[in-house]
């Protein structure tokens, strides 16, 4: 019975194949704390910096972030920007809802990928 | 003058660094005063935003020595008011601006009412009002 099926294909039309494999994606993971404004911009611009260097997809734990402003912001824009740019992409994790809100007031949302 | 009128006032620098601890020190009036969550986060932002537009706008022209950052803070008949003022050489748009623009459309979305007007003698002042409650 199965070598008849196996005749009866091997005379019929090839059947697509399909085959899953499970990718590991390298993510670079950068810790935050403290209050993000134009006071530390420029140490979230380098920290920022030296993470895309480490590889293509950059997570922001944002859970130690007590404050973030519309200068950091830009930073976090730049980043996804330049991320998106080689096919890569900024995400941002643990936001309260504090930040939550501000990412959703300036659209930014639409750019950084937010992880719950 | 109310007789429940709280006010803060205070003075610093017109540089980053010092952001912070106006937002500290407005963020420890509020607090004083039993006005927190959401509503005191929206004053820390707006409040933030404008000294950040100072620090980035108010005196790049001209080299102030003495530059500073007026901050007050007053609380009278359920209302907030956020005052940050400047003596710099006015609100003009600059091309090559650090940020994303965003600093006043971000007030004037967490404000309940917002005035800029000019601070004799070149200065601004932002006048922020924050109605408590709803």
């Amino acid at each position: 019975m199965v070598r008849a099926m196996a005749d009866a294909n091997d005379a019929g039309p090839r059947h697509p194949q399909f085959q899953q494999h499970k990718v590991e994606e390298a993510v670079t993971v950068l810790h935050v704390e403290g209050e993000l404004d134009i006071g530390s911009a420029d140490a979230l611009r380098s920290a920022l910096d030296a993470a895309e260097a480490q590889g293509d997809i950059v997570r922001l734990d944002a859970r130690g972030v007590q404050f973030l402003d519309s200068t950091a912001l830009g930073v976090l824009l730049a980043s996804a920007q330049r991320l998106a740019a080689r096919g890569g992409r900024l995400e941002l994790m643990n936001a309260s809802p504090a930040v939550r809100r501000v990412l959703d007031m300036t659209l930014i949302a639409r750019t950084v990928h937010l992880i719950p | 003058m109310n007789d429940e009128q709280v006010q803060l006032e205070l003075s610093v620098p017109a540089r980053a660094e010092n952001i912070p601890l106006v937002r500290h020190a407005v963020a420890g009036f509020l607090d004083g005063h039993s006005v927190g969550g959401d509503q005191a986060s929206d004053m820390l932002l707006a409040v933030t935003e404008a000294c950040t537009n100072v620090v980035q706008h108010a005196y790049r022209d001209e080299a102030v020595a003495d530059a500073e950052i007026e901050v007050w803070a007053e609380l009278a008949d359920a209302v907030v008011t956020i005052t940050v003022r400047d003596q710099g050489g006015g609100f003009a748009p600059r091309v090559d601006s650090p940020g994303l623009g965003l600093g006043l459309p971000v007030i004037a979305a967490l404000t309940t009412t917002v005035e800029i007007r000019p601070s004799p003698p070149s200065g601004t002042e932002v006048v922020m009002t924050f109605a408590l409650g709803g």
